[in-house]
């Protein structure tokens, strides 16, 4: 092995009882370079990091770090020869405050071995400093935002002053201005020595901040691309490497295709305090309705508002010319509206029940359901569901937990497709999922629309939208601020009118929209 | 890809991984059995086995209604059960004072007062948020107090109608009444739970309550009526217990509560709720009868009897939550 | 929350108030105060240093065992067992005590370290066979419960006279078991200034991230036990100078009630959180309801009943409480 490499790891096996994670995988990590780890969920990318920060032990193979052949038996062995990982939020304690957490651990100690909380407060302000300064330290985690959460989790790391950081999904909570900064860091770090591993789904991330990927397949290196030249990225063999084919995509971008009926829901005044203030929209029939925005600004509020979670202070929503009280979702799904929560494993599937329990229990739960369930019926539905969305799974009897995390939510959409919604709402649905699970749920999507569901659908990632949206809202401050036709729009676009939506072009001049 | 024939059930450990915990469970009753015939001289007499697993039933019985609790999830459990029985023994005893016309009326009352102690108890549990293990152990403390207003520290007289008796301590063909029973009701329990509409609530409601909120279930509402249930069942079953037991000692249902929470677990009924089945508090409650009545009969002290009865059970749960984990 | 607008505009109270009314110790306090007043009203002579100390006297055991277990809870776990424990350990005691302080001092030493293995083993069953709290400890109190019977069997033993005079020691109302309490408040305020006291918080809010940070979850469970049961050994050990007796029922009301202390002096159930002031003033509260209740005159009879009532008003009102400031 060369010392050119801050970490090899060769032949790494890893089973879980039954179950083959890694097999044969291998990592080089190049001293001071950035690479980008790639793969299917449940490629072995999460594995795969575990192993190289002494989270868990491989079965089988052989770890190099700077040369020389190591054994974390812990993640504090491996923090304390310099390598970190940046969880998602796995690593912060939610009843202690942001400065007990960050040197959790490793507290600075008095001569007398207690703990010196002055200067750990100290360090922490200075650490806090460069990513998140307006946070407050004393405040306990449990109470920040996700994206703070995700600051003070990447702040954690960087004060262990790591020589090896892997980071796992870091900018899924964040917003793109964070993302920026995020990576300005990265790039300051990278030019003292630091070496990283990037694990994301949001390709054009990975584009952008590193050197090279690996990517995994099925536990096993399947290759990597080069990325040094950015003009030329062979965006078409990341992916095949990813899938072992090509992307396959439907006709998913043909809107010409579907034919958008007349207006099947209004929202008036919607309100809610704090997070939903006076929002207005509309939804036709067939179409599909994209809202776009900064994080945190009230979409996952007006999604859960729609399905009947929450309750509304003021305003109404009419459904085919009706107006409708949502208080509670049995309303909202009497009315035809379906929510795919945003949290699939917390709000959408009962993961120690069956792929059959979770597909057909809305149908069973509905009102006017027989009492005594239709067991044959139910099951010829799900067999048809599963090959209808080529959803992979052993049997009907398999218990969701043990999908993938791309057939899962899966499920979690497909669940509501016997019921014949008249709105689908998804609240950002792709989130985490793969490059070819996404793309499927995308075409889902689309096919559920040409057959008649309207679809409003928010996510944080802008290009989704784009490329399935006909139209796509703005929402700002708890309002909807923009109302666009998705005709020839950008990335660019739509991010400028998020982020500066609160103001209104005047004849050339910026002025902000009176509250 | 088109998978035209797609198989319902899995293979062999999909089907262990759903029943390997309740057949265990009767293996386990078993292997007591056989112990105790070889260390104890007609243990295994047919009219010594009856009496076991008749005692077994009621123990099954009441167990019933806190499989129903634990598996509506969020840490639901009912420590009111036994307090619950005794009220359901004593109040039925002094309205029937053993004659028949006054069955209905005993039943009845005794019903409802079981039922609105579980509503109170379902209400505070699924509005007020109060975890369900304080909330029930506060309503022991209530339905205690209520035990003691009424009994004044005096002996109870009163005393079951015979019919009463007849369904808790007689036998069809040799065979004990109360046996059927409890297997009628442990198959009528497994069917609602997997084949109704609301065996399939319960599921989903005690695995994640979000998810069962957002499906359009009435999750409060849903737990409220279970603990209610569950209240309006331990009444009920008191007034069995008096039939078994002729009088009616204040305390008499308390011994019954935590066996019933020991029963599901040996059973296979996950304490955090969403799965589980009443056939696997059937096994339970074979284990925990025959392991009692084991350490009965090897005359041991009082005292060892206790320490012995609690290392078995630690011994036979860590055996099962390895299992789990495999 | 603070922040800099409101250093500019707001007043102090402004900037104080939401922070006090989100303190854990808030609600206790004034519970607190509720009660004291309202025992006032019905004893006329509480204030009377006699009184006091006497009451001091009797609320300190479960004031002791409420701190044990507020701080197993806060290590994320429960302990059913103090209850059979503290008797075991009482039975211990009195069994063994002479008046010979050789004796004296190894008998206490042993009463120590049989509590201490008491906390590891139920630490054990649940830090690494896995064992679900409320199961592990409802059968390992059996053990504890056999234990106790086993040393006496009827109610008897001996404790010196002129030790128990030591822990009735007072001067005006504060006496020596006070001052033990006061004691542990201190001890624990030092244990939180090291590691142990925060990985104990840390690994009852959420054990898994506790792990990724190194921190041995399995060893601060353990801890947390082994120093709980120090403080219920105290408990045992107070109730035994005060009874001067040895009886294997003595601990039965100690399980329940130092949970429902800790709850109510707002030891969060799920772990994490809460102060062991809190605990003591829960476990004073809930002392000072049961005198109320004695001393308003309510007859014997539905004591046990509003003291039921009384306890689930107070859960409920801190379950508002943390919905409203939390």
């Amino acid at each position: 092995m060369s010392d050119r490499n801050i970490v090899e790891a060769r032949n790494l096996v890893k089973r879980f009882g039954g179950v083959l994670a890694l097999d044969k995988a291998e990592f080089l990590c190049p001293a001071g370079k950035i690479v980008g780890l790639l793969g299917e969920n449940g490629s072995g990318k999460s594995t795969l990091s575990r192993i190289l920060t002494g989270n868990i032990s491989p079965t089988e193979g052989e770890i190099y770090y700077k040369g020389e052949l190591v054994r974390f038996h812990s993640p504090r062995a491996a923090e304390d020869a310099g390598m970190t990982m940046i969880y998602q939020n796995f690593s912060l304690v939610p009843d202690l405050s942001v400065w007990q957490n960050i040197y959790l651990g490793k507290e600075p100690l008095k001569k007398n071995r207690s703990m010196d909380d002055a200067r750990t407060k100290a360090l922490v302000r200075h650490y806090l400093e460069q990513l998140c300064p307006w946070v407050d330290i004393n405040m306990e985690i449990r109470k920040l935002m996700p994206a703070d959460k995700q600051l003070v989790e990447i702040a954690k790391a960087l004060a262990g002053e790591p020589e090896f950081l892997i980071l796992d999904e870091p900018t899924s909570a964040l917003e793109k201005e964070q993302v920026t900064t995020l990576f300005g860091l990265m790039k300051d770090l990278k030019s003292t020595g630091v070496s990283m591993v990037f694990i994301s789904h949001r390709m054009h991330e990975v584009e952008e901040i590193c050197d090279h990927v690996v990517v995994l397949r099925n536990g096993q290196t399947a290759g990597t691309v080069d990325l040094s030249d950015k003009n030329n990225v062979d965006y078409d063999e990341i992916v095949r490497l990813i899938t072992g084919k090509r992307l396959t995509r439907g006709n998913g971008n043909d809107r010409a295709n579907r034919s958008i009926g007349e207006i099947i829901c209004q929202v008036e005044g919607l309100s809610m305090a704090p997070k939903l203030n006076d929002v207005t929209l509309n939804i036709r029939r067939g179409e599909i309705v994209g809202l776009a925005g900064l994080q945190g600004q009230g979409q996952t509020e007006l999604m859960l508002a729609l399905a009947g979670y929450s309750r509304t202070d003021a305003g109404r929503v009419v459904i085919n010319g009706q107006p409708v009280r949502l208080k509670h979702p049995k309303h909202a799904i009497g009315n035809g509206i379906a929510l795919v929560p945003g949290d699939r494993v917390v709000q959408g599937l009962f993961m120690l029940h069956s792929v059959l329990h979770n597909l057909t229990f809305p149908l069973n739960a509905r009102k006017g359901a027989p009492w005594i369930l239709p067991t044959k019926d139910l099951q010829d539905l799900s067999r048809q569901l599963v090959q209808d969305l080529s959803l992979k799974t052993e049997s009907l009897k398999t218990p969701v937990a043990l999908l993938s995390g791309g057939n899962a939510q899966k499920v979690v959409v497909a669940k509501w497709l016997p019921l014949k919604p008249r709105l689908l709402l998804l609240s950002d649905p792709a989130k985490g999922v793969d490059v070819q699970a996404k793309a499927d749920l995308y075409d889902l999507i689309t096919q559920i629309a040409q057959e008649g569901t309207s679809v409003f659908v928010y996510a944080s990632d802008l290009n989704e939208l784009i490329q399935a949206c006909d139209r796509i809202l703005v929402m700002y401050e708890g309002r909807i601020v923009e109302d666009l036709l998705n005709k020839n729009i950008d990335e660019e676009f739509l991010m400028e009118r998020c982020l500066h939506s609160g103001m209104k072009r005047v004849d050339g001049l910026e002025a902000p929209i009176s509250n | 890809m088109s998978n035209v024939s797609i198989q319902v059930s899995g293979s062999f450990s999909e089907f262990w991984r759903e029943n390997g915990k309740i057949i265990s469970s009767f293996l386990i009753a078993i292997g007591l059995c056989i112990v105790g015939g070889i260390l104890v001289p007609g243990f295994l007499e047919i009219g010594h086995l009856l009496l076991m697993i008749k005692a077994a039933a009621f123990l099954g019985i009441i167990a019933l209604a806190q499989v129903t609790v634990i598996l509506s999830g969020g840490g639901g459990i009912d420590i009111s059960v036994g307090t619950i029985a005794s009220i359901g023994v004593l109040f039925s005893a002094v309205i029937m004072k053993g004659r028949p016309e006054y069955i209905l009326p005993a039943i009845m009352a005794v019903g409802a007062l079981g039922l609105i102690l579980g509503l109170i108890n379902g209400y505070l549990i699924a509005y007020f948020k109060i975890h369900p293990l304080i909330m029930t152990m506060a309503m022991t403390s209530v339905a205690t107090g209520i035990i003691i207003i009424y009994g004044q520290g005096r002996k109870i007289i009163g005393s079951p109608a015979p019919i009463i008796e007849d369904l808790a301590n007689g036998r069809i063909f040799g065979f004990p009444v109360v046996i059927l029973l409890w297997i009628v009701l442990v198959i009528i329990g497994d069917f609602i739970l997997l084949r109704t509409r609301t065996g399939q609530k319960l599921l989903s409601v005690g695995t994640n309550d979000i998810a069962a909120i957002l499906s359009g279930v009435n999750v409060d509402l849903f737990r409220l009526l279970v603990y209610g249930v569950s209240g309006l069942v331990s009444a009920l079953f008191g007034v069995l217990l008096l039939g078994y037991v002729h009088q009616a000692f204040w305390d008499i249902g308390n011994s019954y509560m935590f066996p019933s929470v020991i029963v599901c677990t040996i059973g296979g009924v996950l304490i955090t709720g969403g799965s589980g089945r009443y056939l696997g508090s059937m096994g339970g409650a074979l284990v925990f009868t025959f392991l009692q009545s084991l350490l009965v009969s090897l005359r041991m002290e009082e005292a060892f009897k206790q320490a012995l009865f609690g290392l078995i059970l630690i011994i036979l749960l860590i055996a099962y939550s390895r299992e789990s984990r495999r | 929350m603070i922040n800099g607008q409101a250093l500019q505009n707001g007043t102090q109270l402004q900037r104080i108030g939401p922070k006090i009314m989100a303190s854990p110790l808030t609600l206790p306090l004034a519970l607190f105060v509720v009660v004291l007043a309202v025992n006032a009203v019905f004893q006329d002579n509480m204030f009377n240093p006699r009184v006091l100390r006497t009451n001091i006297l009797t609320f300190t055991p479960l004031m002791l065992v409420a701190m044990g277990q507020a701080i197993i809870m806060i290590s994320g776990n429960l302990d059913l067992s103090v209850g059979w424990g503290v008797s075991a350990i009482n039975c211990i005691i009195a069994t063994y005590m002479t008046d010979d302080p050789l004796t004296i001092a190894l008998v206490l030493i042993i009463a120590l370290a049989a509590s201490i293995c008491m906390g590891l083993v139920n630490g054990i069953l649940i830090g690494y066979f896995k064992l679900p709290f409320l199961i592990a400890t409802f059968a390992s109190s059996y053990v504890w419960l056999g234990l106790a019977m086993k040393i006496t069997p009827i109610p008897g033993g001996y404790f010196p006279r002129f030790f128990a005079k030591f822990f009735k020691a007072y001067i005006g109302p504060f006496n020596t078991m006070l001052l033990i309490v006061v004691l542990c408040v201190v001890v624990w305020g030092i244990i939180r200034r090291y590691r142990l006291g925060r990985y104990i918080y840390a690994v009852g809010s959420d054990s898994e991230a506790a792990f990724n940070n190194g921190i041995n979850v399995k060893k601060i469970t353990l801890l947390a036990f082994a120093l709980g049961w120090i403080f219920v050994f105290l408990g045992a050990l107070m109730i035994t100078a005060q009874t001067r007796n040895a009886d294997s029922q003595i601990g039965t009301p100690f399980a329940l009630n130092s949970i429902a202390a800790a709850v109510v002096g707002g030891i969060a159930l799920g772990g994490g959180r809460g102060s062991i002031i809190g605990a003591i003033l829960g476990a004073v509260v809930l002392s000072l309801i049961m005198n109320i209740i004695y001393f308003a005159g309510i007859p014997g009879s539905w004591q046990v009943f509003v003291k039921g009532m009384i306890i689930i008003v107070a859960l409920g009102a801190t379950v508002i409480y943390k919905k409203k400031y939390d």
